[in-house]
């Protein structure tokens, strides 16, 4: 019967080592002699025949399955290679050894002492197809997460398409409707310098016909004239009359200008790259903002150096001083002072254009996330957060950069940089895609 | 003493008597398990008296408002077999140090961090191992054990106990809390046993109680 | 002999009168806690005393205090699942004769009993 058990021991997928409780190797079967690297020899210590055995961690697993009358188990997650049994498979097998689970089995009390038995299983199948499984779902973890920025790429950038096409839309309209003022202006305009003349001839006619009057006979003439100059109160008139058409001829002047600013600003004509001049853009959007930075704003210093014409989209970069200027003006409580200065860099053949103004300043924690698209501190309504993520994306498209510094209670400067000549080939477009 | 929280819709009969005698049985079984789980990790080891729940699958609410606390961490979980059958859940919170036990186990410090896992499986072998020994010598029964396996690193037990797939419908659930002394913190093991295999538990005891 | 069994469980009582030696014979009072114990030690229905520890209402520990300021001569013999060395060693101080660990069985007791001159 003995004979039998040993058979059936020994053709067992398993390898089985039976020690005592001083890890004295007491049997192997032959699944452990026939794949294990070293022969093994009988009556020695398991540490000694199989020295890949942490001792001090295994002889506490041997103490405590003693102790307990219980199983304890290894995986191979965690010790993949218990023993040093090689691969089953010497060809197709592509790894040297074999992984294995393990169960520490207390087998009880004989002859004066505890038996205990180590059953190895091959899991070298399952460790595989799992280490692959694991590996593939990785990647596959990580092409997801590509996928997810990219498509929040295209997101923002489509925020931002959408944005410039808006922008471009209303730049449009304000200039048709700019070009459509302006007409009936100018002839408004010049009707009233008519007005001017002919209201300063008809009062020197008055005066004539006065003087011609005062030096007839006929006093009850004169008296009537006298009464009738002053239930007219002609002589007042005769001092606003200049005043109030010099009033009004200043205001159609001032239409004029927001409206020829207006057109400036957002020419029509300037969708395309030309050479144009950033002082220009810098005044007309000046007067464009005027009205909503004035409140806060006392001083506007432009310190303006020799600016050469710059190759670029006018209207655009309008568009981005714009943005800052009103950013400026909003961090304004009272006593505001923006600062503009343009710079010529002979050596890199670029320009610099520098807006500071001394507002809140923009706390450290949020600096890296100003160009954000919807990044904003503003109240619901009133801000979009798409200023300076449009003005970046513009600042790009021109292959310039765009740069901020602030200081808390201080104030903040961005510095924009572009080259007088960018590579023709970017659009707008293009870029933001 | 014998302070059991009794469903109040249990279908099994279960009279004082065979309640009073299971406690014991497990108040007895504690005593043991703490006394060589001491001597193993050479730490004091504290196990509580273990409360007794009976619950069904629709109402583990009810069983969340019962016990003690509702731990959630790592959970492990080892299933036993023989005479009778069902699994033991242990769960570790966040925050638990391990040190002193693993270098009781033989594990470096490096070793308690890098191989936690294990650690946490083998300990928990050993915790299901001293608690039910007892109770099979007293029932004089045979119990073994499956390797025990981590099903969850960051739940509450009551959640894996109501995962509506699993095939339990009323069971038997022993709430024991552990802790040793270095770890700072206490453990969860929950014994559970479906209701097939009470009948079987209780044919024992009356066995005891004759 | 007059015999007094004490513990919360009625499993535990049952399973320490059937330990008693069969040659012992005399009356056996159970108690579920603590104060009866007491009770039926100043009713003078104890000789011994098989006392648990844990219990409600009053402990094992607080018995075995109360007997000896009370002076009340019992042979206190405490059976209890509590292993610590330390709470052992309070109950030999407080007059017990021995303590046994849970589970009980007849050899167990036998031996205890042999050992401190009862049998
Ligand atoms: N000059 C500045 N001083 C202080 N904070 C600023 C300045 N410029 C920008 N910020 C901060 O950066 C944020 C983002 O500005 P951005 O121009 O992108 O959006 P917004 O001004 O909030 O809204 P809108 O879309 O109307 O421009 C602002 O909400 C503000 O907190
Ligand atoms: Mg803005």
């Amino acid at each position: 019967m003995n004979r039998v058990y040993k058979e059936i021991l020994n053709q067992l997928n398993l390898g089985v080592i039976v020690f005592d409780e001083h890890c004295q190797l007491l049997y192997v079967n032959h699944f452990i002699r026939d794949n294990h690297k070293q022969t093994v020899g009988l009556g020695q210590s398991l540490f000694t025949q199989f020295p890949e055995l942490p001792e001090a961690w295994f002889r506490k697993r041997v103490e405590s399955v003693i102790m307990f009358h219980n199983t304890s188990f290894t995986q191979w997650q965690y010790r993949p290679h218990l023993l040093n049994l090689m691969e089953t498979r010497p060809i197709t097998g592509t790894h040297e050894l074999m992984y294995q689970n393990a169960s520490l089995i207390y087998l009880g009390h004989y002859d004066a002492r505890e038996l205990i038995c180590l059953v190895i299983q091959d899991a070298t199948q399952t460790a595989l197809t799992q280490m692959k499984l694991a590996k593939t779902l990785n990647k596959l973890n990580q092409e997801h997460k590509q996928l997810h920025t990219l498509n929040q790429q295209l997101k923002e950038a489509q925020s931002q398409l959408v944005q410039n096409e808006k922008m471009a839309a209303v730049g449009q309209l304000a200039a048709g409707v700019a070009h459509e003022i302006n007409n009936p202006m100018s002839f408004i305009k010049s009707n009233i310098e008519c007005l001017q003349h002919y209201t300063q001839r008809l009062v020197e006619m008055g005066h004539y016909l006065e003087s011609l009057l005062q030096k007839q006979e006929d006093q009850q003439i004169i008296v009537s004239l006298m009464r009738q100059k002053e239930a007219l109160d002609i002589e007042q008139i005769e001092e606003e009359l200049p005043e109030l058409i010099n009033e009004t001829l200043d205001g159609a002047k001032r239409i004029q200008d927001i409206t020829g600013s207006l057109r400036d600003f957002s020419r029509l004509d300037s969708s395309e790259w030309q050479l144009a001049d950033i002082h220009e853009g810098l005044e007309s959007t000046l007067k464009i903002v005027n009205h909503e930075i004035k409140y806060t704003v006392n001083e506007i210093v432009k310190d303006f150096g020799k600016l050469p014409k710059i190759y670029c989209l006018p209207s655009q970069l309008n568009q981005v001083f714009l943005n800052l200027l009103v950013n400026a003006s909003h961090a304004i409580d009272k006593d505001g002072k923006i600062i503009i200065e343009t710079r010529f860099l002979e050596d890199s053949n670029q320009i610099t254009i520098r807006i500071t103004d001394n507002g809140a300043g923009i706390p450290k924690t949020i600096l890296s996330k100003i160009f954000d698209p919807f990044f904003t501190t503003k109240e619901i309504g009133t801000g979009t957060g798409l200023g300076l993520s449009i003005s970046y994306g513009i600042i790009q498209a021109h292959q310039g950069s765009i740069e901020v510094n602030s200081t808390i209670d201080q104030g903040t400067s961005f510095l924009i940089t572009l080259p007088i000549n960018p590579p023709i080939s970017t659009s707008l477009s293009d870029q933001s895609l | 003493m014998t302070d059991t929280s009794m469903h109040p819709e249990v279908p099994i009969e279960v009279d004082e008597l065979r309640k009073d005698a299971l406690q014991e049985i497990f108040n007895i079984s504690m005593g043991q398990a703490a006394d060589s789980l001491a001597c193993l990790v050479k730490d004091r080891v504290y196990l509580s008296v273990p409360q007794m729940h009976w619950v069904e699958k629709s109402d583990v609410q009810d069983l969340k408002a019962a016990m003690k606390r509702v731990p959630k961490g790592i959970i492990i979980c080892q299933p036993f077999s023989g005479y009778l059958k069902g699994e033991i859940l242990v769960c570790y919170e966040q925050g638990a140090d391990f040190t002193v036990i693993g270098e009781s186990l033989a594990y470096t410090k490096e070793q308690v961090q890098k191989w936690q896992h294990e650690l946490l499986l083998d300990i928990t072998n050993i915790l299901g191992g001293a608690c039910l020994r007892g109770v099979a010598d007293q029932l004089n029964i045979r119990l073994e054990f499956g390797a025990p396996n981590l099903i969850d690193r960051h739940s509450e037990v009551t959640t894996i106990l109501l995962n509506s797939s699993s095939i339990w419908d009323k069971a038997l659930v022993m709430e024991i809390g552990f802790s040793v002394q270095s770890m700072s913190m206490t453990s969860d093991i929950l014994i559970c046993m479906p209701e097939q295999y009470i009948n079987k538990l209780f044919k024992c005891i009356d066995h005891l109680l004759e | 002999m007059k015999i007094t069994v004490c513990d919360d469980s009625l499993m535990s009582r049952k399973s320490v009168i059937r330990a008693l030696p069969e040659t012992w014979s005399g009356a056996i009072t159970q108690c579920k806690h603590g104060l009866e114990a007491l009770e039926a030690c100043r009713a003078g229905l104890a000789d011994i005393l098989f006392l648990d520890l844990t219990m409600p209402i009053m402990d094992g520990l607080e018995v075995l205090t109360r007997l000896k300021s009370e002076q009340i001569k019992v042979s206190v013999i405490v059976i209890s699942a509590d292993f610590q060395p330390k709470v052992q060693q309070q109950v030999m101080q407080l007059g017990a004769l021995a303590f046994i660990n849970k589970p009980l069985t007849q050899e167990k007791l036998e031996g205890t009993l042999k050992q401190v001159g009862l049998l």
